[in-house]
């Protein structure tokens, strides 16, 4: 795939994780915060959509974090991304940790027409903020989910809090990214996210802030607090048939 | 093969995972079943010759809060003839006036805490499990491979046996490999030390004293045993433990008394001297659904305040408190959001314990002004105000925390 440029994809923000991507499963470089945050977001998954034995896709699946942490809880997980040099990456520390995961270059768009309603649990973390039409991604994901199952979204706030984090870049923000690589322009509202989910037909079931503490620097999520960083656990109407 | 199925499997048959077993007793009783899985084959009358690694020559300080637990256990009354009653601590700094004492009198307990060898311990702890229905030991088996799925957690053990287990304990001790398998990854932060770990005798009998003193080559703990003998752990720095391993004993003595003074009587004679880097290493989580990891492979600790047994004590009645309660309401002990509140229950502990034996080595083991300063004012304000003393003295007993409700 040479011509990217008809897809829902910034090849400007591809490029900025094209360079990052030698350090993705560095626990002491700049994704620490993606490091250290991620148990307790796929414990927040997994408590909802109970991995283990289901058909799960992660979308902008990056350098494979997230998707790594699901296979290892007993999940069967597809990963995307647009990014090659990620994607190699995550191949590479997959065959390391010995953990079985089909990842493959495509657009969640694409992969919507090949695999209608195939799977239980679909994840999109930090991505939506990066593409062009984060409503078309949306759509696709909830094709791509079987009827009653779990579609996870989560990305940055855009209120002068967030704004002031982003700008300032202190230590205390939950910047999950690089700096750099997030365009305040594109931070989205939760109310954008619910009423994109709704148009969609996903039902939105929950919604948690994430947040960090300076002092004992320690992540939380916090449902009262989705000020900045925030996650969304959305459904398919219809019946699970397994 | 068949495969064994189980409700619980625990890996690691130490002081921590046969602990958990004992606390669980109350769900055996309702049909939980549990297999305990060790490397080593279990040395039920804990034999001095051949113990496994978890339970050596070491002793270990109890906590009040523990021996409390141990007794409401029934383990307290077959282990209480090894184990030596701490009724005064002093906590000291060499060629420094702080100086402060403890007294269990003044605390209105019997003693402050009790000091026993790991391998009393581990037999008084694995013995009774020796019969106990719904209990399986496999030792020696090594687990080659776990598998996260949809029952709980599948293991491969290598003699070809396989467990199903609902929920998996590890308890195998620091930087678990099985844990990394699954890719839960550990932080450590060296001390740039080594503990010393032997065992001396005293002209002098300790008549319950034991000495906490802050040298200048490190902080040394002498914790009292049978009535001559104390445990000795002494912290050195990295470059100068492999001498001081290697001096004859009679120098040994010479170069200890120096450091721990005269108060201790004069010192005759020392046993087999081990040593162990000192760090602080912490798991980057501690649950998952069907998963829980406990003592040192969620985290181990410096023992510069015995504190590290004690935790894994508290953390295990805490997470069988969660599991009773579960299964007295009929529900999975894999659960993740009852694991979760267990984690949650015992943050604080955990986050306060950890954050006292990390920061008194640092504190005691700089000369910089200030710091001395502060720590002599420490000691001194210590032994001036009978409320600071009371505190410092329930955090040393394990009673600082909220006790659990086990019984």
């Amino acid at each position: 795939m040479n011509n990217t440029e008809s897809l829902n994809v910034d090849n400007a923000e591809i490029a900025k994780f094209e360079a990052l991507a030698s350090r993705w499963w560095d626990r002491e470089s700049e994704f620490k915060p993606l490091h250290d945050i991620n148990p307790l977001r796929c414990n927040y998954i997994d408590e909802r959509a109970f991995l283990a034995g289901k058909k799960v896709l992660d979308v902008g699946c990056g350098g494979g974090i997230l998707s790594e942490s699901m296979a290892q809880r007993g999940a069967d997980v597809t990963g995307i991304d647009m990014g090659e040099a990620p994607l190699n990456v995550a191949k590479l520390h997959a065959l390391e940790s010995g953990v079985d995961i089909d990842y493959r270059r495509i657009t969640v768009e694409q992969l919507a027409e090949e695999m209608p309603e195939q799977f239980d649990v679909v994840t999109c973390l930090e991505m939506l903020e990066h593409v062009p039409d984060p409503a078309a991604i949306i759509a696709a994901c909830q094709r791509l989910v079987k009827p009653g199952g779990y579609v996870f979204f989560s990305t940055l706030n855009r209120n002068p809090k967030s704004y002031l984090f982003a700008i300032i870049g202190a230590e205390y923000i939950l910047r999950l990214l690089p700096a750099g690589t997030h365009d305040y322009h594109k931070f989205i509202k939760p109310s954008e996210l619910t009423r994109w989910a709704r148009t969609a037909q996903l039902d939105v079931v929950d919604m948690t802030g994430m947040t960090y503490n300076p002092i004992r620097k320690t992540y939380a999520l916090n449902a009262k607090d989705v000020s900045v960083n925030y996650m969304v656990t959305t459904r398919k109407a219809g019946s699970t048939s397994q | 093969m068949t495969t064994i199925n189980v409700d619980i499997a625990i890996l690691g048959a130490g002081m921590t995972g046969a602990s958990l077993v004992h606390l669980l007793r109350p769900a055996l009783a309702q049909g939980l079943t549990i297999a305990l899985l060790d490397r080593q084959a279990l040395q039920w009358q804990g034999d001095v010759q051949s113990r496994p690694p978890s339970f050596d020559g070491r002793a270990t300080a109890l906590s009040f809060g523990t021996q409390q637990l141990l007794d409401r256990l029934g383990v307290w009354s077959t282990v209480a003839s090894s184990a030596c009653a701490i009724e005064h601590i002093q906590v000291s700094d060499q060629q420094r006036f702080g100086q402060t004492h403890l007294h269990a009198s003044e605390q209105g307990v019997e003693a402050l805490g009790y000091v026993i060898e790991n391998a009393q311990l581990g037999a008084g702890l694995l013995n009774p499990l020796r019969n106990l229905s719904g209990v399986q030991c496999l030792a020696p088996s090594a687990v080659d491979h776990v598998q996260m799925n949809e029952q709980g957690a599948y293991l491969r053990l290598n003699d070809g046996r396989t467990v199903q287990a609902t929920l998996l304990v590890m308890a195998d001790g620091g930087r678990s490999p099985l844990a990394q398998q699954l890719g839960i990854t550990y932080q450590r932060q060296s001390y740039g030390t080594h503990a010393l770990v032997t065992q001396v005798e005293s002209l002098q009998a300790h008549d319950g004293w034991a000495y906490e003193r802050f040298s200048r080559e490190g902080p040394i703990a002498f914790l009292p045993l049978s009535s001559h003998q104390y445990a000795v752990v002494w912290t050195l720095n990295n470059d100068v433990v492999d001498d001081v391993l290697a001096l004859d004993d009679a120098t040994f003595l010479a170069r200890l008394q120096q450091q721990i003074g005269h108060r201790v009587g004069r010192l005759q004679s020392v046993g087999e001297r081990l040593s162990y880097p000192l760090a602080l290493v912490t798991s980057t989580e501690q649950v998952r659904r069907s998963l829980v990891l406990l003592g040192n492979a969620a985290h181990s600790l410096h023992p510069v305040a015995g504190q590290g047994f004690n935790l894994a004590m508290r953390d295990c009645a805490r997470l069988a408190e969660h599991i009773l309660d579960q299964v007295r309401r009929g529900g999975q002990v894999g659960d993740l959001a009852m694991l979760q509140r267990y984690q949650q229950a015992q943050a604080s502990d955990q986050r306060n314990t950890i954050a006292a034996s990390d920061v008194l080595p640092k504190l005691f083991a700089s000369d910089r002004g200030l710091l001395a300063l502060a720590r002599d004012g420490g000691l001194i304000a210590m032994s001036a105000l009978p409320t600071a003393r009371r505190l410092f003295a329930r955090h040393a007993m394990g009673l600082g925390q909220k006790a659990t409700q086990i019984g």
